[in-house]
């Protein structure tokens, strides 16, 4: 029992890291409609300018945070800009591809400056570990966890809000009608990928903190879009829920079954998951269910 | 007139001839050494600083006027631990008559490579996969094979256990990349873990790339291990190291880590997780790598950073090029310059048993039956950031010879 209580609490912290960044993806489907691929790389990309604001730059925390997030969010601004907006009126399919071409420019540039090392927040974190009864958890991986719960709030109390959190709701529903309301469309494509920008900087932060800014930090928006497409592409409530529900199957499954097998369990639990939501409720979890006239 | 011309013609051409048979005529000579190499990817951290100390030592080789005159070109390219890509560079160069050797970092590269070829008689330098030992062919190990360090390391286990004064026989784990490097050194390491009486664990593997280690830690937790021997390529085992030591593991298990563990590259990044872990490597580490006469003075004329900034591979990549000069050398000198081939330089390659590295590594100990690279390991451990060697150099124990291949 101890045993996979230990598993359970760590998925669930690992969880809530994959959930924050399928939010950031979610928040760009909600709008526009386009799934993006390329918010793993803006992911890395805030990740690593808040490194270097802290470690090269020795900012302080509050002014490497804040540098970085505007940093992110001229970077979403600038692909919306020169990547997706020419996209606008297009096949959505071109605009996915688009987000695929984005992403392997930004791959090679950040392979390219990482040169294969690691970089590590901890110096600047709290360390050690947090004893609850007879399990352990890191107090990098708990903080990471709140951090990211936060950030899902304040979402949420945006969305619900705010005057341009109202505005993107709108324009999820219907573009047309949002424009024809006095909405500026196009701005709110530019919010929101500045928006969902942050968010996934927000997510290579709290990722980083765990696992260090590495190669393989970027491909973890992989794993978000798997987990936003189990929670449904629209809905952050279902983003959170499906990221605990991964981060947990994954810890619990290779815990229980890797011996049975071989190994490589928490490599395929995600898609396996996947498989199966989408098979049942191919809209996913919280997923609109689009009904058309035949 | 016209005779007069036809008279010149002859003596500039015969002047042309008699300079091209001229021993100064091998200055035009130029030879490659081919590295196909990551330097991006999971292994980029220790191959891009090899890459540099090998591209550095041929740019020394050639300012002191090339090999008896034949100058020597660096040829990388990015193979990005991708057999695929590898395998496409391969065929680029493979025809090419100036490409003399070739240096490939990635064991699932060369496991491809060897079926392709098997036949030819072309050097091919590579990590320590055993198998090139137990089957002589084209590929010449870095250095020692992984399971011969695999057993050093064991040996060393026994030592310690014996030295804490404990009874019964001490739990190892092995915890490698899943890959045919993760799992190399049990392939003859195992049997000699066995025969020194070393109770070895179920092994856990899991893919390079993988960004959290809990899983895996906690299974060789609960199995008893008293040992964990890491084997995968820094950042990698630091970042075993970072959740073991997240899941306060280093306090009551020994870390061991093959010749990737951490390097400079480790330390820097978490020097508090990798505390007391131990190193069995090949190449000089730490303030020994830094500080050593030939890696000092080759950093210090083509690199711009400082010292401090030399990651320990950076040596090994120079022992690479010594190692590929010292062929070379063989080679002039029993061919001479105009008959350097592919396969006159893997004859040489099998001549260099006995050859000094300058203490970077242990000898060569490459001949017509062995294809380790050296035969020697030295540990270390990680304290206070910094790596500091806790044994001298150790012969490691043939292990490959104990498998069935």
């Amino acid at each position: 029992m101890e045993g996979f209580l230990q598993l359970l609490m760590l998925g669930l912290m690992e969880g809530g890291l994959y959930a924050i960044v399928a939010a950031a993806i979610v928040l760009v489907f909600k709008s526009t409609h386009v799934v993006s691929l390329a918010h793993g790389q803006i992911m890395g990309f805030g990740a690593l300018a808040f490194w270097i604001g802290v470690v090269q730059l020795k900012l302080p925390l509050a002014l490497a945070l804040i540098g970085s997030l505007a940093f992110s969010a001229a970077m979403g601004w600038l692909i919306e800009r020169a990547a997706m907006r020419p996209l606008i009126g297009q096949p959505l399919f071109a605009s996915f591809l688009n987000t695929f071409a984005v992403f392997l420019v930004l791959d090679g540039i950040f392979q390219l400056i990482l040169k294969g090392e690691s970089y590590s927040f901890s110096a600047y974190l709290p360390k050690g570990n947090v004893s609850v009864g007879d399990f352990t958890l890191p107090i990098t991986q708990l903080v990471s966890f709140l951090g990211s719960l936060l950030v899902f709030l304040g979402l949420a109390l945006f969305y619900r809000w705010t005057k341009l959190g109202l505005g993107m709701r709108a324009t999820a529903e219907d573009h047309q009608l949002a424009q024809s309301t006095g909405i500026s469309v196009r701005g709110v494509f530019s919010a929101i990928w500045v928006l969902s920008s942050a968010t996934a900087t927000f997510a290579g932060l709290a990722l980083a903190n765990v696992t260090d800014i590495y190669y393989t930090l970027p491909y973890m928006g992989i794993k978000g879009l798997v987990v936003a497409l189990v929670g449904g592409l629209e809905s952050l409530p279902g983003a959170l829920l499906a990221g605990l529900l991964l981060g947990v199957l994954e810890n619990v499954s290779a815990g229980y079954l890797d011996p049975l097998v071989g190994g490589g369990i928490k490599e395929v639990a995600a898609y396996v998951l996947l498989l199966f939501v989408l098979l049942v409720k191919p809209y996913g979890l919280f997923g609109l269910v689009r009904i058309e006239r035949i | 007139m016209r005779s007069r011309k036809s008279i010149l013609f002859f003596l500039a051409a015969l002047l042309a001839v008699g300079w091209a048979g001229l021993p100064g005529w091998s200055w035009a000579r130029e030879v490659v050494f081919l590295d196909l190499t990551d330097f991006t990817g999971p292994v980029a951290g220790l191959a891009l600083p090899g890459s540099l100390g090998l591209e550095d030592y041929i740019k020394d080789i050639n300012a002191k006027g090339g090999v008896q005159g034949v100058k020597v070109k660096y040829i990388g390219v990015d193979t990005r631990y991708d057999v695929a890509r590898g395998l496409s560079s391969f065929k680029r160069y493979r025809r090419d008559e100036a490409v003399l050797a070739i240096n490939i970092v990635s064991t699932p590269f060369g496991k491809v490579l060897k079926e392709i070829t098997a036949k030819e008689k072309l050097a091919i330098t590579i990590p320590g996969d055993g198998e090139y030992q137990a089957h002589v062919g084209n590929f010449f190990t870095w250095g020692p094979t992984y399971q011969d360090a695999f057993a050093a390391a064991m040996d060393w286990v026994a030592a310690d256990w014996k030295k804490q004064g404990k009874s019964g026989k001490p739990s190892v784990g092995h915890l490698a990349w899943d890959s045919p490097y993760g799992r190399e050194p049990l392939r003859g390491g195992k049997e000699h873990a066995e025969k020194i009486g070393i109770n070895l664990l179920n092994p856990e593997f899991f893919p390079s790339g993988t960004p959290k280690h809990d899983v895996y830690l906690s299974r060789l937790e609960a199995a008893g291990a008293n040992y964990i021997y890491v084997a995968c390529v820094d950042p990698a085992p630091t970042n075993v190291l970072r959740d073991a030591a997240a899941m306060g593991l280093n306090k009551k298990i020994q870390f061991i880590t093959d010749y990737w563990g951490p390097t400079a590259l480790g330390v820097g990044t978490h020097p508090e997780a990798v505390e007391g872990a131990v190193i069995v490597s090949f190449f000089l580490r730490g303030e020994e790598a830094k500080n050593h006469p030939v890696t000092k003075r080759i950093w210090t004329t083509y690199q711009k950073d400082p010292l401090e900034k030399m990651n320990e591979t950076y040596g090994m990549g120079i022992v690479w090029g010594m190692t590929f000069e010292a062929a070379l050398k063989d080679a002039i000198q029993r061919v001479g310059v105009d008959k350097l081939t592919k396969e006159v330089i893997f004859e040489s390659y099998q001549r260099l048993n006995g050859i000094s590295r300058e203490g970077i590594t242990g000898p060569c100990a490459y001949s017509p039956g062995s294809r380790r690279g050296s035969q020697e390991v030295k540990f270390y451990r990680c304290s206070k950031g910094k790596i500091v060697p806790i044994t001298d150099w150790v012969k490691t124990p043939d292990a490959v010879s104990l498998h069935k291949w």
